[in-house]
């Protein structure tokens, strides 16, 4: 089984290819995407990734309103988002939305790939991988 | 050596001696030391003033007037027996005068002549005579064996004292011849020597002469004596004496002197007390009249002058008041009442009168007048009307200040009518009806001793004060005082004083429009029954509210003269006046406030000034308000701005985090630099954190979890992770602790707490010495942190925990001066507390105490 695929959804370049590179150093495998619209638009292809990482707070289409368009996506409502933020309130707000994990910013390569594997292992575990 | 009774008895007995007098005319006169006329009796003996004439008022003008007869009294008064012949229109008038025993002579004149001749013809007339004259005389020979006894005296005399002829002197008067005693005069008559003695017997007063008897040559064959009654004369003498004291006295008592005036002699006598009443001991005084007008204050003379020259040609009595200088200076006051007296011809011939000392009267009379002067200035100088009625409810007193306040005329006032007087005020006063009843009440008589005091609102708009009160005389009601006072101008400045009040405390409030809106709501009673306030905004005008009272019309909106000049303004229309007050902030017009008046009410400049008061609140309120919406919206835009590039700045401080542990995993770059970086990098966080921790306390959220926690260990970790900043100070940390301190707390805050404290410690010691001690004291945990350093100034030691508060300058210590005051959210948030102890150039202490069962709730 080949490794599972992340796709990065962040506005800040510099942290987006960071996680692009940190999660490839893990054997992952990373795809990247600037906003949601960008996202979604890839979302609609195959194969579709095995989890997203998304920011809380991006132009465009914000990361909430994505999530809930993930969620409300009958395709997609079972796919394993991990949501990152640097605002308080952020885990409330993003778990309400529909996240399958938090990740508070900063945080560390550690954090970074125990709640990707937590994030792809729960989903693994509750519902089979499409 | 005669005594005779008043004229009036001889008179009574004339018939009987008539024939005698009538043939053998005498007069008899008495006088006194003084030589007054004390009595005269006798028939008539022209050209000798008759004895009616010299009793009468005038007897010793007429007595001096006889030049015989004064120097014949004159010689005897002197103390020897004096007698002389005078011929006066060829007739010869014997005069003999005896002196009286203690001053005073009595002369005995006959015309010798005729005398003689009635003699001779009539030894029975001569007896008769005798008898009828209060007299006695007898002889006696040379053994004092009476030979002869005549007179109606010896008949009164009881018969052992009286002499009888045949018996002898020794029988009547007794053996003993002592000094004085009649029987010695006998004796000394006997031997050839005149005698006079005074004795009294059987209660009466006797005057005894003894006068040698002798022959034609010279032998004395015996003697003469001669008695008469002179009880009545010593009692007369005695009395005037009683009298003149008595008068003296009574003058004395009653301050009343009295005078004499002869213009023909110029002389003026005084009384003894008059002269003291001059301020002059007796006889010390000018007799003249020139000298008596001297004593009277010039500027009085023509008094004085006018009153004696008016009676004296006019003959009527006079009264007339003038003031003396005494010798000291003191002025008095002195009332002369005058009579006249007149000579013989009819004519005024003199002045008598008395003086009374009406100075302390004349005092009291000026005082009582002054009291009065001064109660009537009273009464019409006070700011109060004034009304006072007596217990028949009759107006007796008011001032002009009641009738202008009441518009009632003086002349109603004059009547005494208070029921008039109730009507009249009655109709200007709103609630007439209670009105009258509470006036009827007091001036009730069961009320007579009770005060009142009410408020009147006069239909006019004035408000009257009225207050009661009775009047007393000697503790006895005899009246009523009604005082009233106009309180109007007062009642007016206090409710302007009230009215800024409330608007005050209204427009407090920070919700500015509603505020104004019922600071007018408050003032629009006051200042007119319509008002709006129309705000300008950049856009126009707005208008923020209109009110009105009981229908009146809305303020039509208009671009004002106030608004455009800037001041208040007092605009008059057909039946209103219009009250504008531009709302002014430096040289911007806000808006305006506009009041209408009710209608046929004009604004007066007292409203003009109350409403820019109200204007210039209101103003103040809208700036205030402004200002704190300012402050707050600054306050809000800077804890955004923290709160995003708090949130900015972890996007950064992930991608660094997430960059160095791969380095870190590569191997391929040295660790010192590695770690130099992460130390930047965790203290990037720590700032961001304090940031979000700022921003989180100003609404009220920290988080905390709590759990066990040692703050020894927490202490003793954060030296660690300070150790490099305490290497670099110079500074040595010594820390105090026990083994363990557990608590219920929040172990990423104890260490929060920890590391601000003693990094400002390491931060400010200046490289002294830094200590740390924990304890425990109870239930409480006590943390202690002192250095040695630049210490606080007292005056910026209140400010320490304030938010972005740094006692020093930021150019020389870094942070954001966030750390004191999220230290004391942390201790306060667990329910300890912190305190600061420093001394510039000293150090600081701070010392925290933390209960170890956590937060409460």
């Amino acid at each position: 089984m080949s490794q599972p695929t992340i796709l990065v959804v962040d506005d800040d370049a510099d942290l987006r290819e960071m996680l692009v590179l940190v999660l490839a150093s893990r054997g992952f495998q990373v795809e990247s995407a600037a906003d949601g619209a960008a996202a979604m638009e890839r979302l609609q292809q195959a194969p579709r990734p095995d989890a997203l990482l998304i920011d809380l707070r991006m132009p465009v289409v914000d990361g909430t309103d994505f999530l809930r368009q993930v969620r409300s996506t009958p395709s997609l409502a079972g796919l394993p988002v991990i949501v990152m933020s640097g605002e308080r309130g952020g885990e409330a707000v993003a778990t309400k939305a529909g996240a399958s994990a938090f990740l508070a910013k900063p945080f560390g390569i550690l954090e970074l790939v125990a709640e990707v594997y937590r994030a792809l292992g729960a989903e693994e575990g509750t519902r089979p991988s499409a | 050596m005669l005594e005779v009774s008043p004229g009036e008895e001889l008179r009574d007995t004339s018939s009987d001696v008539g024939s005698v007098v009538a043939r053998a005319p005498f007069l008899v006169v008495g006088v006194d030391a003084r030589l007054h006329v004390t009595f005269a009796a006798g028939s008539s003996l022209a050209p000798l003033p008759s004895a009616a004439a010299l009793t009468g008022g005038d007897g010793d003008r007429l007595l001096a007037s006889h030049r015989a007869l004064v120097d014949v009294l004159a010689r005897s008064a002197s103390g020897e027996p004096a007698s002389t012949v005078s011929v006066v229109d060829h007739r010869r008038i014997a005069l003999h005068a005896e002196p009286l025993p203690g001053g005073g002579a009595v002369v005995v004149c006959l015309d010798v002549d005729r005398t003689a001749q009635a003699v001779s013809r009539s030894e029975q007339g001569l007896r008769m005579l005798f008898r009828h004259i209060p007299a006695g005389i007898w002889a006696t020979d040379t053994r004092l064996c009476v030979t002869r006894a005549e007179g109606s005296l010896l008949e009164q005399v009881p018969d052992p004292l009286r002499p009888v002829v045949g018996r002898r002197v020794q029988e009547f008067t007794g053996e003993r011849a002592a000094e004085g005693s009649v029987l010695s005069l006998h004796q000394a008559a006997l031997a050839g020597r005149s005698g006079t003695a005074r004795f009294r017997a059987l209660g009466r007063m006797y005057d005894v002469v003894l006068e040698p008897l002798r022959e034609k040559g010279g032998s004395v064959t015996g003697c003469v004596g001669f008695a008469v009654d002179a009880t009545r004369h010593y009692a007369r003498e005695a009395a005037l004496q009683r009298l003149e004291k008595r008068l003296d006295s009574a003058q004395r008592l009653a301050h009343v002197g009295s005078w004499e005036y002869d213009p023909a002699a110029d002389r003026v006598e005084w009384s003894e007390e008059l002269q003291r009443m001059h301020g002059m001991t007796p006889g010390q005084l000018s007799d003249t009249y020139e000298g008596f007008l001297s004593y009277t204050l010039p500027e009085d003379r023509h008094l004085t002058d006018a009153a004696v020259g008016r009676a004296l040609h006019t003959g009527e009595p006079f009264e007339y008041d003038h003031r003396i200088v005494r010798p000291d200076g003191q002025v008095r006051v002195l009332q002369t009442r005058g009579e006249v007296l007149f000579g013989p011809d009819g004519h005024p011939s003199g002045l008598f009168g008395s003086c009374v000392d009406i100075t302390d009267r004349w005092q009291m009379l000026e005082d009582r007048q002054r009291t009065v002067s001064l109660l009537s200035a009273t009464l019409e100088s006070t700011a109060d009307g004034l009304l006072v009625v007596d217990l028949d409810n009759r107006v007796v007193a008011f001032n002009q200040r009641f009738c202008r306040m009441w518009q009632v005329p003086a002349s109603v006032l004059e009547t005494g009518d208070s029921a008039a007087l109730l009507e009249l005020t009655s109709r200007l006063v709103t609630g007439a009806d209670a009105f009258v009843e509470n006036t009827r009440a007091l001036e009730s008589e069961s009320n007579a001793d009770r005060e009142g005091y009410d408020v009147l609102q006069l239909v006019d708009g004035r408000i009257v004060e009225r207050f009661s009160r009775p009047q007393r005389l000697d503790g006895r009601v005899v009246g009523r005082v009604w005082s009233f006072r106009d309180v109007t101008e007062r009642e007016r400045l206090l409710r302007n004083a009230q009215l800024m009040s409330d608007a005050g405390r209204l427009l407090a409030s920070l919700e500015v429009e509603q505020a104004v809106e019922a600071a007018a709501r408050v003032a629009l009673p006051l200042l007119g029954v319509s008002c709006a306030l129309d705000l300008f905004d950049p856009g126009g005008s707005r208008r923020l509210f209109s009110l009105t009272l009981d229908g009146a019309p809305e303020v039509r909106l208009e671009l004002s003269r106030a608004a455009l000049s800037g001041h208040p303004l007092l605009e008059t229309g057909d039946t209103r006046t219009r009250l504008t007050v531009p709302l002014m902030a430096q040289d911007k017009v806000l808006g305006v406030l506009t009041f209408l008046s009710a209608e046929g009410r004009r604004h007066t400049r007292d409203d003009l000034e109350l409403a820019g008061k109200l204007g210039a609140r209101m103003v103040l309120a809208f700036e205030h308000a402004f200002l704190y919406r300012q402050a707050r919206e600054a306050l809000d835009a800077r804890e955004q701005f923290l709160s995003v590039a708090a949130h900015e700045l972890r996007g950064p401080a992930t991608t660094l985090q997430l960059g160095l542990q791969m380095m870190r995993a590569s191997g391929q770059c040295p660790a010192p630099a590695l770690e130099l970086c992460e130390r930047q990098l965790q203290q990037l966080e720590r700032l961001t954190d304090e940031m979000l921790d700022f921003t989180r306390l100003r609404s009220q959220r920290l988080h905390f979890e709590v759990e066990p926690v040692d703050l020894v260990q927490a202490v003793r970790l954060t030296a660690n992770a300070l150790s490099r900043e305490l290497e670099a100070s110079g500074s040595t940390l010594t820390v105090k602790a026990p083994a363990t301190l557990v608590g219920g707390w929040d172990a990423g805050r104890i260490e929060q707490l920890v590391r601000n404290l003693l990094s400002n410690a390491i931060k400010y010691g200046r490289g002294r010495p830094v200590e740390v001690e924990v304890s425990s004291s109870g239930d409480d945990a006590e943390l202690v942190v002192r250095d040695q350093g630049i210490g606080i100034a007292a005056d910026r030691q209140p400010f320490v925990f304030e938010p972005f508060e740094r006692a020093v300058s930021e150019r020389h210590f870094g942070g954001l001066g966030l750390g004191l005051f999220i230290s004391r959210a942390i201790v306060e948030a667990f329910g300890g507390s912190i305190e600061l102890h420093s001394q510039p150039e000293k150090g600081s202490t701070f010392r925290v105490t933390l209960p170890r069962k956590g937060p409460s709730s």
